[in-house]
């Protein structure tokens, strides 16, 4: 298992079209992928659970990924959220 | 009483027969159902089925929006497609269907609800709103669910009664396309718009029957009687021979009446009220003008905001309905109330979503939403300037609260005036303006309007619901919503004398105007003109005529010195009885109202 902590760094935060992403992203993985924020987890590949979260910009949250596929998970997970999912802001 | 009949508040009449339908549709509330341990497989299978339909609209609505604005902004669709195969929906519902045996739509309110609530809780507006793309998908998976929906009952091919727990007004006209004789719904007003629509098509309604609706199974046999709000499950032979002769005994009364339809409205003594008819669609204008209607009194424009949701009407396509209107009612005069929009009555292209204001009765509305939309408001007045010229058109514009208002809404029409001056469009220069009076404020500064329109119209319908803070839609409340309560008739007293001390004319055009029960205090009130559902002209006419103007007038007098409105509605009945003593419709066999005209 894998953990990691990554800052929301976007301007909208993980609103529904960043979450719609992630979510898209994450069920690609076999591995379980969880997000946690503030003590509060959820699973990351389900949307209301990520919207849930109400992560805005500047949040951390905690990725866990775990599974066959948990490092490629973890490396593209990570790398959508700093590329600000690839929304130019 | 026998034990099949069932007693609820008529909204339309007439008497129907047929096989009954059972509707649910979205937005209703959702009904627990206890299932059978056998039955929860199939109930998830059920439910499987409606998350699958509804993907299927979704990314069908999804291919509409990219293609009208790109790939970018369909992501939202995105968010709600991936809801339908969230684990923390769809499993979540299945739990409840197995654990608690229900049915799936009560499970699935259960899970909705409770998102929706986790995000209502949240701080930030923008998490909040997410609340309601939660219960939009979930209002759709609902509509799925459902087996069978109102558009579908046009492929019924015999005579069928609609149980259901509410219909819209544009449902009620959906139900035309099929053989429906009668309709029965829980809940809905007098005065609502449904009411309205179902009078004017003649479809007989009762509304009020929720003990009927949780016991009433598709395909039972029923009788409506829309007269006197009576539903009839599986009637005796004896029962269908009594109101088969009922319905045949009213019919050739209303005959009678039809045929005197022409006559104007005269009472014995010479006092003439000018009957109108209140319409909302194109169509109906022919049964205006069939029922003896002198003009329209109310012609609600709103139809053709709400008919196509995705675009505001053109200039044109408004000016075509006002010159048919003016040309068909002619040479009686249309009156033409502006968009009477907000409230319920938005749609998306207006610029404003429904349900936003917590208190939409007081909200942005009638004039008021006009005024902040001016381009659309001034679009729809230049379409009724230049069909002005067809016929006698007037303008009226609705939940005027006072002076001020007013003057802003004639300067947009002298706005208007001045754009088809530059274009050299023919209008009629002094087209008449006039006024809903329908908010206690300009109610109570008549004399002060009065003396800027040449008419008022007196709204009733919200006018009560404004004075006496009761929502006309309340069914808990409608024991206070009241038109005799002392207060309504005193303002309207008042709005009738200040009007005519400046010489302007007062017309009413609320649903009391066709309820024979108040057609003397109206009279007596001293109304140059009412305006009505059609269907109820003939009989309204025949009541006038057949009364003398001093009476209604002292009766009228002798209203306003009572203190209740169950001490007037008390006297009312006994004069009714006294001037009308077999009723409005008499026994059969025995002369009808006499006629005197």
């Amino acid at each position: 298992m894998l953990q990691r902590d990554v800052l929301i760094s976007n301007k909208k935060g993980l609103h529904a079209r960043a979450a719609s992403k992630l979510v898209q992203l994450a069920t690609k993985f076999e591995s379980k992928i969880n997000l946690s924020r503030d003590g509060q987890i959820s699973d990351g590949k389900s949307i209301l659970g990520v919207l849930v979260l109400a992560a805005h910009m500047g949040s951390t949250i905690t990725i866990t990924t775990d599974g066959g596929d948990e490092q490629e998970a973890m490396n593209a997970i990570c790398d959508l959220i700093e590329r600000k999912f690839d929304e130019g802001e | 009483m026998k034990k099949n009949i069932n007693k609820g508040t008529p909204l339309s009449p007439g008497i129907g027969y047929g096989k009954l339908l059972l509707l649910e549709k979205q937005h209703t509330p959702v009904f627990r159902l206890e299932l059978e341990p056998g039955q929860i497989d199939e109930e998830i299978q059920r439910f499987h089925k409606a998350l699958e339909k509804t993907k299927m609209q979704l990314a069908g609505l999804k291919e509409q929006l990219s293609a009208r604005l790109g790939e970018g902004h369909s992501y939202l669709m995105d968010a709600q497609i991936m809801m339908l195969d969230d684990q923390l929906l769809v499993a979540r519902t299945e739990d409840i269907i197995r654990t608690d045996r229900v049915n799936a739509e009560w499970a699935l309110n259960e899970t909705s609800s409770q998102w929706a609530k986790e995000f209502n809780n949240m701080k930030d507006k923008y998490w909040q709103e997410r609340g309601d793309d939660v219960e939009d998908v979930a209002n759709r998976i609902q509509a799925n669910l459902t087996q069978i929906d109102v558009h579908k009952i046009a492929d019924v091919d015999e005579d069928v009664i609609v149980f259901s727990y509410q219909l819209s007004p544009s449902d009620v006209v959906e139900l035309q396309n099929a053989p429906v004789v009668a309709f029965v719904t829980e809940i809905g007003g007098k005065t609502g718009h449904t009411a309205i629509i179902a009078r004017s098509l003649e479809i007989p309604a009762v509304t009020g029957m929720n003990s009927v609706i949780s016991v009433a199974r598709s395909g039972q046999m029923v009788i409506v009687d829309g007269y006197e709000g009576m539903v009839i499950l599986d009637p005796t032979p004896t029962q269908i021979r009594e109101y088969q002769n009922k319905k045949r005994y009213y019919e050739e009364h209303s005959n009678i009446l039809i045929s005197m339809k022409d006559r104007p409205a005269i009472t014995k003594d010479g006092r003439k009220i000018v009957v109108q008819a209140n319409i909302e669609l194109p169509d109906e204008i022919e049964t205006a003008i069939k029922s003896g209607a002198q003009g329209v009194g109310l012609y609600r424009s709103e139809f053709l905001f709400l008919s196509n949701p995705d675009k505001l009407p053109t200039e044109d396509e408004h000016f075509q309905v006002y010159k048919n209107l003016a040309e068909r009612v002619y040479p009686h005069s249309a009156i033409v109330r502006t968009a009477d929009l907000g409230a319920e009555k938005f749609t998306p292209v207006m610029g404003m979503g429904p349900n936003r204001e917590p208190n939409p009765a007081l909200g942005i509305r009638g004039i008021r939403f006009c005024l902040q939309k001016k381009e659309l408001f001034k679009v729809q007045l230049r379409a009724l300037l230049r069909a002005s010229v067809y016929g006698r058109l007037k303008i009226m514009f609705p939940m005027i609260s006072g002076l001020s208002e007013l003057r802003e809404a004639k300067a947009s029409l002298e706005e208007a005036k001045e754009e088809l001056r530059l274009n050299k469009m023919d209008f009629n220069e002094n087209i008449s303006v006039g006024i809903m009076v329908e908010v206690p404020s300009a109610g109570l500064t008549a004399d002060l309007l009065a003396q800027e329109v040449d008419f008022f119209t007196i709204g009733t319908n919200d006018l009560i619901q404004y004075l006496l803070a009761v929502d006309r839609n309340n069914d808990h409340l409608s024991y206070l919503y009241d038109a005799m309560h002392p207060t309504v008739i005193r303002l309207m007293k008042f709005i009738v004398d200040k009007a005519h001390e400046a010489g302007v004319k007062v017309g009413l055009c609320g649903e009391m105007a066709s309820d024979p029960q108040y057609a003397l205090v109206l009279l007596g009130l001293g109304l140059d003109e009412v305006s009505m559902n059609p269907v109820a002209i003939p009989l309204i006419k025949q009541i006038v005529r057949s009364v003398k103007y001093s009476d209604a007038r002292e009766l009228f007098e002798h209203c306003l010195t009572l203190s209740t409105a169950q001490e007037i509605n008390e006297f009312l009945l006994e004069k009714t009885n006294q001037f009308f003593p077999s009723g409005f419709f008499a026994p059969r066999g025995t002369a009808l109202i006499q006629d005197n005209s």
